[in-house]
């Protein structure tokens, strides 16, 4: 073998091998809550609210790796121990099986006795049963005869149905031919009946129908992720739908950011596209649309955030 | 050359005496609230019995888009703006005899007053569409 192929053979098995990581140990530090209101008007400046909508993310920080070993040493303690238990809950019952088996050579008359107990049981048992196949025999017998009794009803009966309808559909028959009759002679008698009948069938104050729905704007406010790590991005996105048949005339959307988070402001963005400004004080941030959002439209607002990694850890929920 | 004239005259004389169809809305109430048109551009005030012309189809009964500018100003001064969709639709004597109406109880005002949209729409004693308003608060 040469040299270069010992080479080759070294990088292969490194390449093979590779690149091996230790696992990121994590723990939670906060729980990071966002929540948003909006508002709005048909005309003029936004006055009715909606929402609010929240939502939450767990923030994790990674743990150091003494803590971590601490943390695993803990855990494989832990895992020993129930072992351990485990192990004597197994000797425990070998024990109650032992002792039972010592109680029955102490006493044999007892096992004899729940032997003799065990057999009337069965005995009895037995009789039940034949007494409970001779009860069900003699109730069959009587379903029999009540079935038999009931096809000769429901027969008679189907007879007597059948001369009805026919019953029915002449008289039917005899209607129809008398509202042909008024429809030709005395239409207008039959409209004024027609009308009359329709408010009882609608059960409405008019002789037409009259139908009412309402509706609102609706938010929603979600995130990319249900945990994120300290110092990362966290994306959140408001959906503001104009469900309304009337177009909007403004929104204002007031996000009260946690203190975890820092918005990116300058990276807010609107789809689709249109005109806005923010105003973000003292954690708050306020979105306003001054074109107002047209009927049945919706609008996405994503506001880039960036958790921060000097997250107060006394604030676990 | 003569005959073309007189076809063509014919036909514009059937199209103005078909005319447009119409539907007839009772607007009942509340008394005394004022109803601005824009086509007319008239002011009512309720209760009025109104002809309007048909202008939809019944098919896009659920699209919001198009219609005709309305406002209505209720007795207590509320300001309403929304859309009326009259619908194309072919009436039977029947359904002309049952009178369609329009009618904002003390619920619906209340929630209108509360910045919820309200959409009524009225059928006809055949259950067919012949108008939809929808109505949203102006201002207060």
């Amino acid at each position: 073998m040469t040299e270069k192929h010992k080479t080759a053979a070294a990088l292969l098995l490194v390449l093979c091998s590779g690149c091996a990581t230790s696992p990121l140990t994590v723990q939670q530090v906060a729980v990071i809550r966002n929540e948003a209101t909006a508002r709005y008007a048909f005309v003029g400046q936004p006055r009715f609210l909606v929402g609010p909508t929240a939502v939450e993310v767990l923030a994790l920080a990674p743990v150091a790796a003494a803590e971590s070993q601490l943390a695993m040493s803990g855990e494989r303690s832990s895992a020993e121990h129930g072992s351990v238990e485990a192990r004597s809950a197994g000797s425990h019952s070998k024990a109650s099986g032992l002792q039972s088996e010592t109680v029955d050579k102490a006493f044999p008359s007892a096992s004899a006795e729940r032997e003799h107990t065990s057999r009337m049981e069965d005995e009895a048992a037995g009789a039940e049963s034949a007494e409970r196949a001779h009860t069900s025999h003699i109730e069959d017998e009587a379903a029999g005869a009540e079935s038999a009794e009931r096809e000769h009803a429901s027969r008679i009966e189907g007879e007597a149905a059948d001369a009805g309808e026919q019953v029915l559909l002449a008289e039917s028959r005899q209607v129809r031919t008398t509202v042909d009759a008024k429809q030709t002679s005395e239409s207008h008698r039959y409209e004024i009946r027609a009308v009359a009948y329709e408010p009882s069938v609608r059960g409405h104050m008019v002789t037409a129908a009259c139908m009412y729905s309402y509706s609102r704007p609706s938010l929603k406010k979600m995130t990319a992720a249900p945990k994120v790590i300290v110092g990362d991005r966290l994306d959140f996105t408001l959906q503001f739908k104009n469900e309304t048949p009337l177009d909007l005339a403004a929104v204002e959307i007031v996000d009260s950011m946690p203190p975890e988070v820092e918005p990116l402001v300058d990276r807010i963005r609107l789809s689709p596209s249109v005109r806005f400004s923010t105003d973000w004080r003292e954690g708050v941030l306020v979105i306003l649309i001054p074109n107002g959002v047209s009927r049945g439209k919706t609008l996405r607002i994503h506001i880039p955030t960036i958790v921060r990694e000097d997250i107060d850890t006394n604030r676990i929920d | 050359m003569k005959d073309k004239v007189v076809a063509v005259a014919l036909l514009v004389l059937a199209l103005v005496l078909t005319g447009c169809a119409s539907s007839r809305i009772h607007f009942v109430g509340p008394a005394g609230t004022k109803l601005l048109l824009s086509q007319p551009k008239k002011e009512h005030t309720m209760p009025v019995l109104l002809d309007l012309t048909q202008n939809e189809s019944p098919k896009n009964i659920n699209v919001n888009t198009g219609g005709q500018p309305i406002r209505m100003v209720l007795p207590d001064g509320t300001p309403l703006k929304g859309y009326l969709y009259v619908y194309r639709i072919s009436m039977d004597q029947v359904e002309r005899l049952a009178e369609v109406s329009f009618y904002l109880s003390d619920e619906q005002t209340t929630r209108l007053k509360a910045g919820t949209a309200v959409t009524v729409i009225g059928y006809s004693a055949r259950n067919q569409p012949v108008y939809k308003v929808n109505l949203g608060l102006e201002r207060q």
